[in-house]
């Protein structure tokens, strides 16, 4: 029978990990702590596809191991499943700073839905100033509006 | 139900609830305080309040009031989860309805009838939620991890849906957790000598102890149903999960077992959860997940919340997430 999203994968390079795939109770990510040396550690986690809440618990532990060391984490284009865990729990983000992260968008015009990359420090202040951010749709290159709730979707960068 | 109160200070929306409840149910009567539908309660009654009504003085009278009539309260989800949570778990409700008018045209009764006749709720399953015709696929796992190529089957069949990424995931969430609790805690919900197994280990599931998964779409919601043989988890146990996202600094459970959040992440991922509980029978869970574009992008501020329970014996639930 098929997977029911892609396996988890992590690909690793001297102060960066890029995870991908599927975040659950096969993932191990508190074991893949340990393998971290010490230093700043970028995580791009663009291309997580899901997690559930057993991945959830593994996430925590893998940044609670992380902070413990002293190791400082920056989170790349953080996929929407990830945001959702983080504005749930404050530990799912941890001592993490985000750099960047997906927004959910959708054009009126020709009915597009989907993820936008936004950067942390561009959408703080349109949202902090009770903006909403928006982007150009990439079919109509319309204006795709944001497709979640303000207050609630960003909390995590409070 | 001998009587439906309607307790909100907002002209507009008493006139939608009134609308459908007159319409779909039968008589109402408007008050705009706990303290004026108290002195309404006579036999089994109804009680539609608002949050800001459920938030002020004399709600809890009411409640009293209306659980002893034998009759029940439903919560109008006015405010995001920190607003309504915490009167579901202080008042012990077992009904968050939408705040929505289009959503309270179905749902509102829908769920007015299932407490007038709560008989055989989980014979019907997500039938009930569906449009008429509505045809549901079932799967039944044989093995314990046999639930991740049955959450792999569901994808295929809500690909072929052509559902949004985000409603995709929505919904292999909502099974994805059900199946797990199913699968893991209501064992241990039943028998408390039971130890929770160890999630890494692979077994078989016994014939009598088997969880169904059902899905189904009528092109405005996507209906998730997983049901157990167990019976054992109570209203109570679902309130304490739902409530964990009242506070933020909630931290997942450690062990082997479950994290203790999969019933939280669930309620989240749906715009309605509904349990059918059949005490010592049945657990039966449904996500419903809408598909209409909205403005939200689907997501309800608060998802509606429905614990029906079925006449039985009393439960006596454990953990459950």
């Amino acid at each position: 029978m098929a997977e029911s999203a892609p396996t988890f994968t992590v690909a690793s390079a001297p102060g960066r990990l890029v995870m991908a795939g599927r975040i659950d109770e096969r993932a191990r990510l508190a074991e893949l702590a340990e393998t971290v040396t010490a230093g700043p550690l970028v995580v791009d986690l663009g291309d997580v596809a899901y997690i559930n809440s057993l991945g959830v618990r593994d996430w925590v532990m893998f940044l609670r191991r992380l902070a413990e060391r002293g190791v400082e984490v920056t989170l790349e284009r953080c996929a929407e499943p990830m945001v959702l865990q983080m504005n749930m729990i404050l530990d799912a983000r941890g001592h993490a700073r985000i750099a960047s992260f997906v927004a959910p968008f959708a054009c009126d015009g020709c009915g597009w839905e989907g993820g936008r990359l936004i950067v942390t420090a561009e959408v703080l202040p349109v949202v902090e100033g009770g903006g909403t951010p928006e982007a150009e749709c990439p079919e109509c290159q319309g204006r795709a509006r944001f497709a979640d709730f303000v207050d609630r979707y960003f909390l995590f960068l409070a | 139900m001998r009587r439906v109160i309607v307790v909100h200070r907002d002209r507009k929306s008493q006139r939608t609830l009134s609308r459908v409840i007159a319409s779909g149910v039968g008589p109402v009567t408007v008050v705009e305080t706990p303290a004026a539908a108290r002195a309404l309660v006579d036999g089994a009654t109804a009680a539609v309040v608002s949050a800001e009504a459920a938030a002020g003085p004399g709600f809890g009278e009411l409640a009293a009031a209306v659980r002893t009539s034998g009759g029940h309260l439903l919560l109008c989800g006015e405010g995001g989860p920190t607003a309504v949570l915490p009167l579901v778990r202080d008042h012990e409700l077992d009904h968050v309805v939408s705040s929505d008018p289009v959503d309270l045209a179905d749902e509102l009764p829908l769920t007015l009838r299932a407490l007038a006749a709560p008989a055989g709720l989980c014979e019907l399953g997500a039938a009930r939620y569906l449009s008429h015709g509505a045809r549901l696929e079932e799967l039944v796992p044989t093995r314990t991890h046999e639930r991740v190529a049955l959450l792999g089957r569901l994808r295929e069949g809500l690909a072929a849906m052509e559902l949004s990424a985000r409603q995709e995931r929505q919904a292999a969430l909502v099974a994805d957790e059900l199946l797990a609790n199913a699968i893991y805690d209501a064992p241990c919900a039943r028998d408390e000598a039971r130890r929770e197994s160890a999630r890494a280990a692979d077994r078989e599931i016994i014939p009598a102890e088997r969880p169904r998964l059902r899905w189904g779409s009528d092109g405005r919601h996507v209906a998730i149903e997983v049901t157990d043989p167990f019976g054992a988890v109570s209203p109570a146990t679902i309130r304490a999960h739902v409530a964990r996202l009242i506070d933020r600094s909630t931290s997942p459970r450690q062990g082997n077992g479950g994290a203790g959040l999969g019933l939280a992440m669930t309620f989240l991922a749906t715009s309605q959860l509904v349990f059918h509980l059949a005490p010592g029978r049945a657990t039966q869970a449904i996500g419903l997940i809408d598909l209409r574009a909205r403005p939200d992008g689907g997501r309800a501020l608060v998802p509606s919340l429905h614990l029906h329970t079925e006449p039985g014996a009393a439960t006596s639930g454990r953990t459950h997430g």
